[in-house]
């Protein structure tokens, strides 16, 4: 006799697959435009062996972020960390579902420079298509795929960067023209070189010392100095002031696993600008 | 039970011998495996005694001996939302 339906341990990839046809499935009901990226959406010429991730990455268009975002909190994905407290760029807001995992729903993408609305209308033009579990999903062409993983890599540390230099080189040249045309078009050199060590191209430049701050040449204090020097306008440098001496209790949650007490979040307030300043003593002094 | 359909908003991946079901968007995923998985194949449209049939033909056993088991596990599902009726 057959057994009754029963709940089991998912294979991580399935359960990515379902949980891009969730997303891409209420996002269809919306009318709302997304772009799957990163992991598993990545064409397998530009990955070959690299890991499937571990939780489902996708770019909406930035006029249907709210939409989105309230849309996915009636079908039980919760709020893990917000688009404030997630990184340094605030481009990425994370969401942790009981059945399909993790989220990150990104507004724009770090190292892309142009205006978003404009960089998601270039990436949507050119998109290509992929099925998972059954859903027909968007992702960004191959070289905007190539240009996404290289931005990203600048972040993610040197395993990551020295992964992309092995997709470049594997790459023929009418892709790494084309890579590279993507780059001029979306205004990403500045993170496409820090992914290739070759950020001292930029000194000077404004998003500079953000980006050696990011890509692994800097600590905490800088990454805060970075995001002032990059901000763009009084109005982005006024939140990043405001938001720079608060304590960042979604990560200080997610450290310690738990909410955080009140004295946990006063102690942290006075750590956290004394751990910035150690660090650049520590790099001036490497004693 | 008149005719049996998959839930079109099931979607379903495979790995082997072993298949995945998940309404979208919500959820839960239900694992099938074995003979349940060759009676999730057999609902392809008609009826149970259809259903039957094909189960059947699949195992190489008598529709008589397979039938309480196959109605029975077609109720499961018709319940967990993966098979629709009409």
């Amino acid at each position: 006799m057959p057994s009754a339906p029963r709940s089991a341990q998912v294979p991580l990839a399935v359960r990515l697959h379902f949980g891009r046809a969730a997303v891409q499935t209420i996002a269809d009901g919306l009318g709302v435009d997304l772009l799957h990226i990163k992991g598993d959406t990545v064409d397998p010429m530009l990955r070959p062996g690299r890991p499937a991730g571990s939780d489902v990455d996708v770019l909406v268009r930035p006029a249907h972020v709210a939409v989105l975002d309230s849309a996915l909190r009636r079908h039980g994905w919760i709020v893990y960390s917000t688009f404030r407290g997630g990184s340094p760029f605030g481009h990425a807001q994370t969401y942790r579902h009981d059945v399909w995992g993790y989220l990150d729903l990104h507004r724009f993408f770090p190292g892309i420079e142009v205006d978003p609305a404009a960089a998601f209308s270039r990436l949507w033009r050119d998109r290509g298509r992929r099925d998972f579990a059954g859903v027909e999903c968007a992702v960004p062409g191959v070289p905007a795929q190539a240009v996404i993983l290289a931005v990203n890599s600048a972040r993610a540390g040197a395993w990551a960067r020295a992964d992309v230099g092995g997709m470049w080189t594997d790459a023929g040249p009418r892709l790494r023209a084309a890579i590279d045309r993507e780059v001029r078009a979306l205004d990403a050199r500045l993170a496409f070189d820090a992914a290739f060590g070759r950020i001292e191209r930029h000194r000077g430049e404004r998003g500079y010392h953000l980006w050696k701050a990011v890509s692994g040449h800097g600590g905490r204090f800088e990454e805060w100095w970075g995001r002032l020097r990059a901000s763009r306008g009084i109005h982005g440098a006024i939140g990043i002031i405001v938001l720079a001496p608060q304590v960042n209790t979604e990560a200080l949650s997610h450290r310690l696993g738990r909410a955080p007490t009140p004295g946990e979040v006063v102690g942290e307030f006075f750590r956290r600008p004394l751990r910035g300043i150690l660090e650049t003593v520590r790099r001036k002094d490497p004693r | 039970m008149s005719d049996l359909h998959r839930a079109p908003e099931v979607a379903v991946e495979r790995v082997g011998e072993t298949a995945y079901l998940a309404p979208l968007p919500d959820g839960p995923i239900t694992v099938l495996e074995g003979a349940a998985l060759v009676v999730w194949d057999a609902v392809s449209g008609g009826g149970v005694a259809e259903i039957v049939d094909r189960v059947a033909e699949s195992t190489g056993e008598d529709a008589p001996v397979v039938r309480d088991d196959v109605e029975a596990f077609l109720r499961t599902l018709k319940a967990a939302g993966l098979v629709r009726e009409g």
